[in-house]
Order: structure tokens, then C-alpha cells, then sequence
């Protein structure tokens, strides 16, 4: 079952020194990512009372056979996992 | 190409990705050469966010090799980018993103000087040609107007040649058929490219803007172009300078589609994010790294290559007027061998006219400016506008040249100018001088109601083909900003009304600044809350400072041209039908080289020809108004009483509390008149020791001895823009050209480093000249502050000119001057009401429309042998329509009209006009107008049909209030010819003890008075700090009232909702000139 968090679940994230994600841990479990397979970025909401969006986003797959989505706060500078696929 | 594109897209596999946004180690060399290919300014309108000169200034700082300019369908931008990239030495190219006729986009840049007459050329044609404009306009003929450009590929494959294309943005044919997954499609569209271009001079052009499908778009992109053999290279279709530039896109997309920021995103028109900004290679490279390192770097160099291409000019100065003889088929046009042998022959056979008494001064002044002329290859420029002026001339068009122009004796003696230069010491470099740096300027006012007969001319002359009009820029005013912005933003309509009514300055910036201070306690958004929509706004304001909002024409000026126009600049269809214009504004005209020829209409000459046709028709001698003397006594006593409402230029209210403290007497006054009344003498504080010194209350002073025999006409202080340019000559030793591009420098005064070194220069030369330091500084510091603003003195003499005649009709023909200065309206400072007082106080009677007398303009009926009284004409009448009248008069000829139900039968008004002809008065005659009223509900419309007469049903109507009377006249005809409105109140108002505006006049100075009238006019000068000005008037005249601003702040509901007020306060005198400084004030 597909899983969305419009707003994102909060995720730590570890990175080399290109700046490529390695790892990310969600709920406590430990997830490699394998390949990068999409990527885009969005910069809205700016007027809005939601407030502005400035994201990074990704579609990953893990080591672990998960395609997930998730993004980069430019605002915060921290990671959220915002959609998975089962 | 050397190595297959493909080959090397091969070794990339989607692992490379790497994310923007975080920090990495930079794998390309921080020197990487790039040049952007695809840009767009403001002048890609309501989409660019950044002029071209902050687009070139970026590019400056961040290296690029080059920058083009490819705003969509339009070159409106190219002078101002190519003129700022030179200053910035920054390698400029000019192209477009033209739209073709199925909507796809693409990029074309100009290679060649051939390539930016092909591009201009097809701008043209997908703006104006293939849109059935017709090449004669007949009023009849439907004018499509501003039209949607579309391109055909036929004239794309017509005008290829010196161009290079890009295939474009994701709109581009190419991009999107692949996006949508049509291989087929966008091959063919790629063939048919590489077909028209040949494969050197097209590229496809790749973008990578952080969205879903760029990555796939690029690997799809290049592929094809390996297919077919076609290079690539990356562009980033840049729409603003830097990121923070994004938030005014968005917001000029939501504009564009008239809707809110929130609707605009919804409808998925808004960019997905904000990286549309000008880059460098290294970033650009960053954004391709999914691609291997050497072809990115190839795509990179492929940008400089193409940039470095492109080489053209637009200077156009070689070649920028037909040559004379060439057009010329009119038979009775002299022919010379030469331009300038005809003009040097047409000068001299008009010597006789203008200098009966020939001195040997003319004849050295007209030497020395045919050497001028004839070394900078103008003769042919002063032939045209000759011709024009004897067109017109020989219309009875009345006609006048304004402006620099009047400097010179060759323009006195063509007939283009009217002020003789010598006699009243003008200075002919103002106008042209012999370094080839400035051109020309030649403006001329027509009679305003016939100057399209001399424009059908010009383009009858030379050619649809070689004359347009000059376009303006219409850019953002803080009224139309604040009302755009606020409905992007979503404000309330009622909200953004309250911040329109609080404006008191033009300036989007200087709204922006105020806005910020009402901000300022309310404390600042920060990034991630939600964002403060008055802060938004405030930014935004600042930001669209500048921006234009639209082309439309330029109030006069044409430019025509010896090569096609549509090959230097592109043409457009204006809104107004039959009108072509140029995609340059007058100052991109005069920076490419080119000359323009300002034809202006002016109602106060139509107004001057009318009157002196009345004087005629009255059977009275006509005045000779062109060789009238100028030292009439009553003009002057005319002048110093400020008697000039309705006059040319001295009838403001701000000319007229100055006139009795000039006391003009004599013409030379006049010109000081007219010009000391400007911002330019105003702020540089020339106005109060003018007036002290001329008044003998003190003494003439310089600021330093060199400048007596400059200022010594205007008693020590700058009045003229000519005493900018001999300052400059005596104090520093400048050349008059070059004192004169100082004078330009400081009134265009963009480029704070120009001036810089200008003063500089100044500096150096008056230190050489003996001056010290600080007395240099502070006259170079008088200088700028006077150029931007102050009038040259010929063109205060010109309009000084049209101020006396007008002022000579208004003495000795007050009849013919009032009813043609009413059948010019609107025109002037006041409104017809003041000017009906006005007439009355001279002794004009003004009679109240009326059906059977009136004709559809005012006009003259005597009254006595003697005697002529102004006849209200029935244009006035709201709602009276032009096809009404024309029904009415035809029936009226038959028979004047006898009764109501014989106006409604004949003429077949419908009953709305009937009532408001009952109601103004026109029907007076057949009864009362309250009977009347009643009796047009009763009356059934049966036009040419038997009259029926129906029983009249009898009903006691209440008497019509006096004062209603006036109201209705009011309402519908904007004044009552009976009189003035204060004349109802003036019993109860003798009775209260309040004054009249003449008695107030008469009180002495520190009295308070109470005084009523009628607000006419209400201004607020940008001068003034923010002091309100209020003309009152009443039966007796017009009254100053001088409204402090704290003083508003009380009184505005009172001062902005009611037309009639009471209000009390001091008199203030200066001179003769009477002020009431109001304290308070209540509506009548």
C-alpha cells in the first residue's frame, strides 16, 4: 500500500561528501539507498499563509527494495520522507 | 561536429544524480566559460522581471562570456541591453523568442548585420504583415488592432539568412513533441529546422530547471540531435537577474492572466520553482551532472562559440535618412545638386523675409550653422521637416516648431521655428553642436484636430514602409502596481482602494518605502512562517519599479528611414486604428543613431485658428497674429493681474500667484514666465532670489565673477537650459558640444559613473580656469540639480509666443477666443465651469443651449448690433450623441421645432436624451421644465406619424427651485450658462457674514476671513511638501486656499467628498498675489 505525508515525516539523513544521500534512518530501521532515480525541486507558496514550499525532491530505492520520495527543506536544511510504495 | 553526441551520453547512468541543494565539492573548473543564449528582460512583458540593464550587470559580476537578449516576439529592450552591455563590456546578442503561428517558441539569434534585418523583418511579419493589415487604412475598414504574433515557417524559411536558431525552451517545437512522447513529430520538426538553418546554424537547445521530467527531456534531446546530426547547446531561459527576481514572475504571470498568485499556481501556470536566473558555467555544470564531463563542457562551449558568432551593430547612425531627391515627386520641390545646395538656396532666398535690415551677424550665424549642418550630413533632416511645414502650411494647418530647435537660424528662416534666435540671444549649441555625438531634435506643434492630415502626409511621402510612429513605454505607476500586485496578492478590493486613495507619489518604489514605514511595528516575516502579505507587497512595489506594463504610441514622434524600417526596428498594429508603431521609444530611437521628428498636436493652436476664423465671420478684420507687435501695454496689465485663465502656459494656478509677483513687461518676461514656474527652477531655489532681485529687495549676486555674463539676464540665478551649457563653457572651459552632452548626462543622469567623471572634468577645467575648489563644486552641484527640469529658452520663447497671441485674442476678441477656446475642450488647466465665470466677467454673455437656436459646437450670436454672446452648443448635452443630433438637426432644418411632442415626432430622440435635453435647459422655451417632464411621460413615440393629441391631464407641478435649475445644468452640461452656483447661496452668505472671493481679495493680510465657493481645482504639487492648493470659486472670481498638511489630515472628508465648502482662515498677501491659509472648513 502506497503511504503519502503531505507534510512529510521527519527523517535523519547521512550524506557523503558530494552531497549524495547514503543512508536514512526512519522509525528506528536503517535504509541504504541504492539509486537516485528522479530528482526535482520546488519553490511556491511564497504568498501563501500555508506558508513557502522550497524543496529538494528524490525517488529512491533502498537496499531494502523500498521506492520512496523525499525531500530536502531548503527553509529548515533538514530531511522529510514524504511518500513510500510498497 | 567532431564526436557523435551520443557516444558520450552513454556513460551516464541515473547513480550520478547528485542533489542541488546540499553542499558538494565543485567537479569543474571554477573559470568554466559559458554564455547565456536565452534571456529574457521586462520588455517580455508582464513575464521578464529584470530590465536589461541589471540582466547585463549580472552577467558582468558573474563573468559570462556573453549574454543575449531574447525577450518574446520583440526588440523593444535591444537598445537599452546593447547600450548598457557596452558600458559594462559585456558581449552582447541580440535575438528573440519568436512564437509561431501554432504558438511553439523559439530561439533566434542574429548573427550577421543581415541576420538582424532578417530578425527584425520577421517580428514584423509575426506581428503585423500576415494579419491582412491594410497598407492604405480607410476609417471604414475594420482595424484588428493588438494582435497575438504568429510566425509561418514560409517566413522563417524566407528570412533565415545571418541567423542562428535554438530549438527552443519545453514550448519549443522540438521539446514539445517529446515531452509528449511524439518521437515522429519533433524529428520532423527538427528536419524541417535543419532544413530552413542548415545544420551550422541550428542547435538544439537543452534547459535543466530541477523539474520531474528535465532529466529525461535532456537524454531524449540529445539523442535526437545525434540522430540528425545537429549540435546542442544549454541555455538556462533566464526571466529575472537573481532568485528573488522568481516572486515578481509569478506575480507578473497572475497579472498577465488578470487572476490571483493562488488561482495562477491551481492552473498550473506558475513556474515550479525559481531557478529561471542568470548562472554561471560552474553552476551550470552542476545542474548537468548527470551528464558525463565532457560533454557538459562541450554544451558550455558551444554557448561561448555561438557567442561569440554573433557580431552586429546597432549604431544606425550611416543610414538613417531617405535621401531627399529620391522621394522626391512632389513637382514644386526645389532641385539643387545637392541637399545641402538646396537647403543653403532656401535659406538665403528667405533672408529678405525674415532680416528686412540684414547685418553682417546673420549672415555669420547662418554660415556658421550650414557648416555644422553640412559637415554632420543633416541637410537632408532640415529639408523634411521643412516640407512637412510647408504641407501644413498650405492646409492652413497652424503650425509651430517647440523646443532646441528654435536655437537656430536656419529653422527660423525655413519657417520651422518662429523666434528669431539672434534677436532674443539663443544659443545654437543646445540644438546642434559640430561634435557628432548628439543628434537633433525637432519637435513641432500642429493644431491639434488636423495633425492627422500631416501624419497621412509623411506616410504618403515616404512610404508605410519607411515612417512609423515612436512607441512609449508605459511602465508601472504605484497606482496601477499597488492595483495589480494587490490582486495578485489577493487583497481585498475595498483594501487595495484604501491603499490607492493613501498614494501621494507616482513612484512604485517610493510607495514601496512608505508602505515599509506603516509596516515597520508590525514586525517582519521570517522565511518559513507565514508570509506578512504587506511586506510581500512592499517587496514586490520596490521590485516593479521600472517594469512596463505595456507599448503604446508616443504622443507625436515619427521616425522615418532611408533602408525598410521593419529592417531596423520591428513594427506593431497599435490599438488606435490605422496606427503602425516602432517597437523603440524616443530614447532607444536616439541611441541607435536614428533621427526622429516630433509632430505634436497642440489644441491652443487649433484654438487660435478657430478664433481668428470667428473674428472673420463676426466681420471684423482678422488679426495678423503672426506679426503682431510685442509691446501691447494691456497684455502686460493683463499679465501682472494674472487675468489669464484660458491663455497659453500662464493660466496655472501656480503662473498665476506668480505673474503679479513677476509683473511681467516685456516678451523676454514672458519666456521667464514660462519658464520659472517649472520643477527645474524650483528646486534648485532659483524662484525666490529672482523674485527679490527683480523686485530691487536684493542684490544680483554670483557665485563666482566668471558666471556674470551667462546669469546676467536672469539676475544671477539658472532659469535656461542654455545657461547649463555656458556655465559649463565659462567657468570650465568645456566646448559648447561637449558642455552640451553634460547637460544631457545630467538629465538623463542613469549612469551615476558618467557623472562622476563629468564632474571630474568640470572640476579640473574650472580649477584651470582660476575657480577654488568649493565654489566649483557648488555650481556643478546647481547644475545637476537645474538640467533634468528647467525649459531651454527657446522653447519658453516659442511657447512665450503662443501665450501672447493667445492673451491678444482673449483682450480684443473675447467673443471669438471664448467660444473657440470652449470648442477645444478639453484642453488647459480649468474646466469649463471656470471658464464660463471667466467669460462672464469679461462681458461675454453665455446663452443656455437651446433646440432651435444651438448648433452642435458653441457658437457666436448677436445679440445687438454691437453686441455677441456665446451660444452653449448641444454637444454639451450628456447623453446627445452624435447620430441624435445628426436626426435632429436634418429634422430641424425642415422647420425649427415648435413644442415637445413636435421635437419627439421629427426628431426621434429616445425619451432618456429627450428628458436630458429638458433638464439642461435646451427646451426652456416650450414651458416649464418640470411640465415638460411630465408631459414626455405622457407623450407616446410615434415618430412621422400623425401628431395625437391627447387630452392634457392637468397636474400642479411644484415651481423648479432656482438652485435645482442650476443642479440639473450641472449634472448634464458640466456648468449653467445662467451663472455661477454660488450665486443662490450669496444672500444667506452676505447675511452669515462670509466673503466673497473679491472681497477677500480686497482684506488686508493676517485677517480672518470666512469665505464659500465652489472647489474647481484641487492640486497638490510634488514641490510643495505636501501642501494642498484648492481654486475656489464663486460668482466674483477665483480664490487661493493654501491647506497645510496636518491641517488635511482634518479636513478631508470635507476638502475630497464635498464640491461646495465654507471655509475659514488668514489672508496671506505676497505682491498682489492673495492666499487663504485655511484652519477649517465645513460643505455647504
Amino acid at each position: 500500500m502506497t503511504r503519502l505525508w503531505p507534510a512529510g515525516e521527519a527523517i535523519e539523513m547521512r550524506i557523503d561528501g558530494q552531497g549524495r544521500p547514503l543512508y536514512f534512518s526512519w522509525k528506528g530501521q536503517v535504509h541504504q539507498v541504492e539509486q537516485i532515480q528522479q530528482r526535482w525541486q520546488v519553490d511556491s507558496d511564497w504568498w501563501s499563509e500555508q506558508g513557502r514550499v522550497w524543496r529538494d525532491y528524490l525517488t529512491v530505492t533502498t537496499a531494502n527494495g523500498l521506492l520512496c520520495v523525499l525531500y530536502f527543506d531548503m527553509l529548515e536544511q533538514s530531511w522529510y520522507l514524504a511518500k513510500l510504495y510498497d | 561536429m567532431t564526436e557523435p553526441l551520443s557516444s558520450q551520453l552513454d556513460s551516464t547512468s541515473p547513480q550520478q544524480n547528485r542533489l542541488s541543494g546540499v553542499r558538494r565539492r565543485d567537479r569543474y573548473r571554477p573559470d568554466l566559460p559559458y554564455a547565456e543564449l536565452h534571456c529574457h528582460s521586462y520588455f517580455s512583458l508582464l513575464d521578464g522581471a529584470s530590465s536589461p540593464e541589471t540582466l547585463v550587470a549580472r552577467a558582468a559580476e558573474l563573468g559570462l562570456t556573453g549574454i543575449a537578449l531574447t525577450d518574446h516576439d520583440s526588440l523593444a529592450g535591444a537598445i537599452r541591453f546593447w547600450t548598457a552591455a557596452q558600458e559594462a563590456d559585456v558581449h552582447p546578442i541580440i535575438g528573440a523568442e519568436v512564437t509561431l503561428a501554432d504558438g511553439a517558441h523559439l530561439t533566434l539569434l542574429a548573427e550577421t548585420q543581415t541576420g538582424y534585418a532578417n530578425l527584425s523583418r520577421l517580428i514584423t511579419e509575426a506581428r503585423v504583415e500576415q494579419r491582412s493589415f491594410p497598407e492604405k487604412f480607410d476609417a471604414d475598414m475594420a482595424w484588428p488592432g493588438k494582435v497575438e504574433p504568429a510566425l509561418m515557417w514560409e517566413a522563417l524559411a524566407k528570412h533565415q539568412a545571418g541567423l542562428i536558431a535554438l530549438s527552443g525552451c519545453r514550448r519549443g517545437p522540438v521539446a514539445q513533441a517529446l515531452l509528449a512522447g511524439e518521437q515522429k513529430v519533433a524529428r520532423h520538426a527538427l528536419v524541417n529546422l535543419r532544413d530552413i538553418f542548415g545544420p551550422a546554424n541550428l542547435y538544439v537547445e537543452l534547459q535543466h530547471h530541477f523539474r520531474p521530467d528535465d532529466e529525461r527531456l535532456l537524454r531524449t534531446s540529445l539523442a535526437l540531435a545525434h540522430e540528425l546530426n545537429v549540435d546542442a547547446v544549454i541555455t538556462n531561459n533566464v526571466h529575472y537577474a537573481t532568485p528573488k527576481g522568481s516572486r515578481l514572475r509569478d506575480a507578473l504571470i497572475a497579472i498577465q492572466r488578470n487572476e490571483s498568485l493562488t488561482a495562477a499556481r491551481r492552473g498550473g501556470r506558475l513556474p515550479t520553482n525559481s531557478t529561471y536566473q542568470l548562472i554561471h558555467g560552474p553552476e551550470m555544470a552542476r545542474r548537468l551532472q548527470s551528464l558525463p564531463t565532457t560533454l557538459v563542457e562541450r554544451l558550455l562551449i558551444n554557448s561561448v562559440n555561438i557567442a561569440q558568432r554573433c557580431q552586429i551593430s546597432l549604431d544606425f547612425s550611416n543610414h538613417r535618412l531617405p535621401k531627399w531627391h529620391e522621394n522626391s515627386d512632389t513637382p514644386d520641390i526645389p532641385i539643387s545638386p545637392s541637399e545641402f545646395a538646396t537647403l543653403y538656396a532656401l535659406c538665403h532666398s528667405n533672408l529678405p523675409h525674415r532680416y528686412p535690415e540684414l547685418r553682417p551677424q546673420v549672415l555669420k550665424q547662418l554660415a556658421h550653422e550650414l557648416e555644422v549642418i553640412e559637415e554632420a550630413g543633416l541637410a537632408g533632416y532640415f529639408l523634411m521637416v521643412w516640407d512637412i511645414v510647408r504641407f501644413a502650411r498650405a492646409q492652413g494647418i497652424r503650425c509651430q516648431g517647440r523646443g532646441s530647435a528654435a536655437n537656430s537660424i536656419v529653422a527660423y528662416l525655413l519657417g520651422i521655428t518662429s523666434i528669431d534666435p539672434l534677436h532674443h540671444d539663443l544659443l545654437f549649441e543646445r540644438f546642434l553642436s559640430s561634435d557628432k555625438f548628439t543628434m537633433p531634435d525637432i519637435d513641432i506643434d500642429f493644431a491639434a484636430d488636423r495633425r492627422e492630415e500631416v501624419i497621412q502626409y509623411v506616410y504618403q511621402r515616404y512610404g508605410r514602409e519607411h515612417a512609423a510612429m515612436v512607441c512609449n513605454v508605459v511602465t508601472y505607476r504605484a497606482r496601477s502596481a499597488l492595483r495589480d500586485l494587490g490582486k495578485a496578492l489577493d487583497f481585498p478590493p475595498n483594501v487595495i482602494d484604501t491603499l490607492i486613495q493613501r498614494l501621494d507619489t507616482n513612484s512604485p518604489q517610493q510607495a514601496s518605502v512608505a508602505l515599509k514605514l506603516e509596516n515597520r511595528d508590525r514586525g517582519l516575516e521570517n522565511d518559513i512562517g507565514a508570509p506578512d502579505p504587506n511586506e510581500l507587497l512592499v517587496d514586490l512595489l520596490a521590485q516593479i519599479d521600472g517594469c512596463p506594463r505595456h507599448l503604446s504610441i508616443h504622443s507625436g514622434g515619427m521616425i522615418i528611414t532611408r533602408a525598410p524600417l521593419a529592417e531596423i526596428v520591428p513594427l506593431e498594429p497599435a490599438t488606435m486604428p490605422g496606427r503602425i508603431v516602432c517597437q523603440w521609444d524616443k530614447d532607444s530611437v536616439e541611441d541607435a543613431g536614428l533621427i526622429k521628428i516630433d509632430l505634436l498636436g497642440l489644441r491652443m493652436l487649433g484654438l487660435l485658428t478657430a478664433a481668428v476664423d470667428h473674428v472673420r465671420a463676426m466681420g471684423d478684420p482678422p488679426p495678423a497674429l503672426d506679426a503682431l507687435p510685442l509691446d501691447d501695454p494691456e497684455i502686460y496689465a493683463m499679465l501682472q493681474k494674472g487675468d489669464t485663465v484660458g491663455t497659453f502656459q500662464v493660466e496655472s494656478r501656480a503662473q498665476q500667484q506668480m505673474l503679479p509677483r513677476l509683473k511681467p513687461t516685456s516678451f523676454e518676461d514672458i519666456a521667464v514666465q514660462v519658464a520659472i514656474v517649472r520643477p527645474g527652477p524650483i528646486q534648485g531655489g532659483a524662484v525666490h532670489p529672482y523674485l527679490r532681485r527683480r523686485a530691487g529687495l536684493e542684490p544680483t549676486s554670483y557665485l563666482h565673477p566668471l558666471l556674470e555674463p551667462v546669469l546676467k539676464e536672469t539676475l544671477g540665478v539658472l532659469l535656461f537650459q542654455e545657461q547649463v551649457i555656458r556655465v559649463a563653457v565659462a567657468a570650465a572651459g568645456f566646448n559648447p558640444g561637449e558642455a552640451d552632452l553634460l547637460r544631457r548626462a545630467m538629465s538623463r543622469s542613469r549612469d551615476k559613473e558618467a557623472m562622476a567623471a563629468m564632474q571630474a572634468r568640470f572640476l579640473a577645467g574650472a580649477q584651470a580656469e582660476g575657480m577654488d575648489a568649493e565654489t566649483a563644486t557648488a555650481i556643478f552641484g546647481q547644475l545637476a540639480g537645474f538640467a533634468g527640469y528647467g525649459f531651454c529658452k527657446s522653447h519658453a520663447a516659442s511657447f512665450a509666443l503662443i501665450a501672447y497671441q493667445s492673451l491678444y485674442l482673449k483682450r480684443y476678441h473675447a467673443p471669438a477666443f471664448y467660444c473657440a477656446l470652449f470648442n477645444q475642450q478639453p484642453m488647459g488647466f480649468y474646466a469649463p465651469e471656470v471658464i464660463a465665470g471667466d467669460a462672464r466677467r469679461h462681458g461675454v454673455e453665455l446663452l443656455p443651449p437651446h433646440i432651435n437656436r444651438s448648433d452642435w459646437m458653441y457658437t457666436l450670436e448677436r445679440t445687438s448690433a454691437r453686441r455677441w454672446a456665446l451660444r452653449t452648443g448641444l454637444c454639451t448635452v450628456q447623453g446627445l450623441g452624435d447620430a441624435a443630433w445628426q436626426q435632429l438637426e436634418m429634422a430641424r432644418r425642415q422647420s425649427p421645432f415648435h413644442d415637445l411632442a413636435d421635437l419627439q415626432r421629427r426628431a426621434g430622440i429616445d425619451k432618456d436624451v429627450l428628458g436630458n435635453l429638458i433638464r439642461a435647459g435646451t427646451l426652456d422655451a416650450f414651458g416649464m421644465r418640470r411640465e415638460l417632464l411630465w408631459r414626455l411621460g405622457e407623450l407616446d413615440a410615434r415618430p412621422d406619424e400623425f401628431e395625437l393629441t391627447l387630452p392634457a391631464i392637468a397636474a400642479d407641478l411644484p415651481h423648479l427651485e432656482a438652485l435645482e435649475a442650476t443642479a440639473w445644468e450641472y449634472e448634464l452640461l458640466g456648468l449653467s450658462a445662467a451663472g455661477q452656483v454660488m450665486r443662490h447661496y450669496r444672500e444667506r452668505l452676505r447675511r452669515a457674514r462670509v466673503l466673497s472671493t473679491w472681497e477677500v481679495k480686497q482684506a488686508r493680510a493676517g485677517r480672518r476671513v470666512r469665505v464659500a465657493g465652489m472647489m474647481v481645482v484641487r492640486q497638490r504639487p510634488a514641490t510643495a511638501k505636501g501642501i494642498l492648493f484648492i481654486s475656489l470659486e464663486d460668482e466674483s472670481g477665483l480664490l487661493d486656499l493654501v491647506v497645510k498638511p496636518q491641517v488635511y489630515a482634518r479636513l478631508r472628508p470635507v476638502l475630497r467628498g464635498q464640491p461646495l465648502i465654507l471655509a475659514s482662515g488668514l489672508v496671506q498677501r505676497s505682491g498682489r498675489a492673495v492666499s487663504v491659509l485655511v484652519g477649517d472648513a465645513v460643505g455647504l
